[in-house]
């Protein structure tokens, strides 16, 4: 598997400048990438891209060839976690949300439920959040929810906003054991983060946004540093 | 600020909730019975009401609607509802008002508004019911049976406008917080800022909501596959079409 982009531009609409130009990148299986910049680089814009979320202003994203984007098909192999956790959640109670996509696309509710279990267990929550309503949860429960929305359908590529933000130790290292666990299981994982000392034992490989281009690729794990101009 | 009035604030914001999201109890039954069976009792209910000159039919239909209700909710979302359903059926009344015309010559115009108003509500009543009952939002996902786009406009409008509602109470409450005195100008300032704020916000929330829903639908839900017709919904569907046609020819 291989997610890549070729002489990519995106404009969001009504703005004046491009706030991504001119990425081209290849995103291999087993591997995982931290995409890092300032404030305003375009990390976000950059990961709603590589999802096939946002329709590229020029370029395409292509997953082993194939341009993904508005294809319903390609969704299932996404798994997106965004910035901002309070607006992905829109369903009445916990297990509502949890369990929003995978019903899409399977009907077997026994197992379903035993999948919610197995994501409680992990994060050592218990079982009397599924009946709380989405709203009263606080921020950093809300990440948790709408991670275990995702992970829940086994998506083999995470493209994970910002993951750590706002958790405590004990969900950064349990975020970073899921990142470990796709890449082990050749998914691929795309972060977005201003954190380097976090992810540092956990990426491949670091690519350093800047004002919508890439300036920097740093291989973590054989210390090689490309830097365009 | 007082906190009187975020306490109506956040039970308004409930009520909005029943409205766009349906009833628990109702999805519930979804189990038993396809949307599209329950869609067309409703609407069936409503072409008898309306066409229909019996008014024993008519007070049939009202009951069975009430009876729905009654039966579904919890007390405290009954309450709700019948607020704000009280509130349409004072609309219904209202819009029904010029038809007077209509039964002028042939009654009294005391007796042809009670009745105007008494056919309207009857007849408007099962499909207010019924998007109490399945919420907007389930409106949304039966209308994507006849037109893909209108249904999942729909279903989208009613998660991003319910979204937008509680941030907005939260809004309210975080920059009443930056109030240090409780002057009546500095409330207006922080009301007329949120209400143009709503506007910009609401354009970056339903952004970003259309793009987490894209990103969360893995497959659309289509009859086929997730709610299938079964010989029940059969029945019942071909039986409350044969009613309300016998209905609206025999009691003429
Ligand atoms: N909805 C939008 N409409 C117009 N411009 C936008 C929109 N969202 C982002 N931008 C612009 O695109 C550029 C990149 O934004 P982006 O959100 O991708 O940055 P980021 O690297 O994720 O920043 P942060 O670290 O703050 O999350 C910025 O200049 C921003 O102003
Ligand atoms: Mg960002």
């Amino acid at each position: 598997m291989e997610l890549s982009t070729k002489n990519l531009y995106y404009k969001y609409p009504g703005a004046s400048h491009y706030a991504l130009r001119d990425i081209t990148y290849k995103f291999i299986e087993g591997k995982t990438y931290l995409i890092t910049g300032p404030n305003g680089a375009g990390k976000t814009t950059l990961l709603l891209i590589l999802s096939g979320l946002l329709k590229p202003t020029q370029g395409e994203v292509l997953l082993d060839g194939t341009p993904i984007h508005g294809k319903e098909l390609y969704r299932r192999f996404f798994g997106v976690l965004f910035q901002n956790p309070d607006l992905m959640l829109f369903n009445p109670t916990v297990y509502d949300e949890i369990i929003y996509s995978v019903r899409q696309i399977c009907n077997d509710f026994r197992r379903i439920n035993e999948d919610v279990d197995k994501w409680l267990n992990f994060f050592e929550l218990d079982r009397s959040i599924l009946d709380r309503q989405t709203h009263t949860l606080s921020y950093g429960y809300k990440k948790i929810v709408a991670l275990i929305s995702i992970l829940i359908y086994e998506p083999k590529i995470l493209i994970l906003d910002e993951p750590h933000t706002n958790l405590s130790k004990k969900y950064i290292k349990k975020i970073k054991d899921i990142i470990a666990m796709n890449a082990s299981k050749n998914g691929i994982n795309v972060i977005a983060s201003h954190s380097l000392t976090i992810y540092r034992d956990t990426a491949d490989c670091v690519i350093v946004l800047n004002n919508g281009m890439i300036r920097k690729i740093v291989d973590l794990k054989r210390n090689l540093i490309s830097t365009t101009s | 600020m007082n906190s009187a009035l975020f306490r109506v604030l956040h039970e308004l914001v409930d009520i909005l909730e029943v409205f766009t999201r349906g009833m628990n109890e109702y999805r519930k039954m979804v189990g038993y019975l396809n949307p599209l069976t329950v869609f067309t009792i409703f609407v069936s209910m409503a072409v008898i009401a309306a066409y229909s000159s019996s008014d024993a039919v008519r007070i049939v239909v009202l009951s069975i609607c009430m009876a729905q209700l009654s039966l579904m909710g919890s007390r405290k979302t009954v309450a709700g509802i019948i607020k704000t359903y009280g509130f349409i059926i004072i609309l219904a009344a209202f819009l029904g008002l010029p038809s007077i015309y209509i039964y002028m010559e042939k009654h009294n115009i005391i007796e042809s508004v009670a009745r105007t108003i008494f056919i309207s509500i009857s007849s408007s009543t099962p499909v207010a019911v019924l998007s109490i009952l399945v919420g907007i939002k389930g409106v949304g996902e039966i209308l994507l049976i006849f037109s893909k786009t209108i249904g999942r406009a729909v279903s989208a409008f009613s998660t991003i406008f319910l979204k937008i509602s509680r941030l907005q109470v939260d809004i309210l409450l975080m920059r009443f917080s930056r109030n240090i005195s409780s002057g009546r100008r500095n409330i207006w300032r922080v009301m007329v800022s949120s209400l143009g704020d709503a506007l910009l916000h609401s354009e970056y929330i339903s952004q970003n909501i259309a793009l987490v829903i894209k990103s969360r639908t893995l497959a659309e839900k289509s009859l086929k596959n997730s709610y299938g017709l079964r010989l029940p919904d059969y029945i019942i569907i071909f039986a409350s079409v044969l009613i309300s046609s016998i209905s609206i020819a025999v009691w003429r």
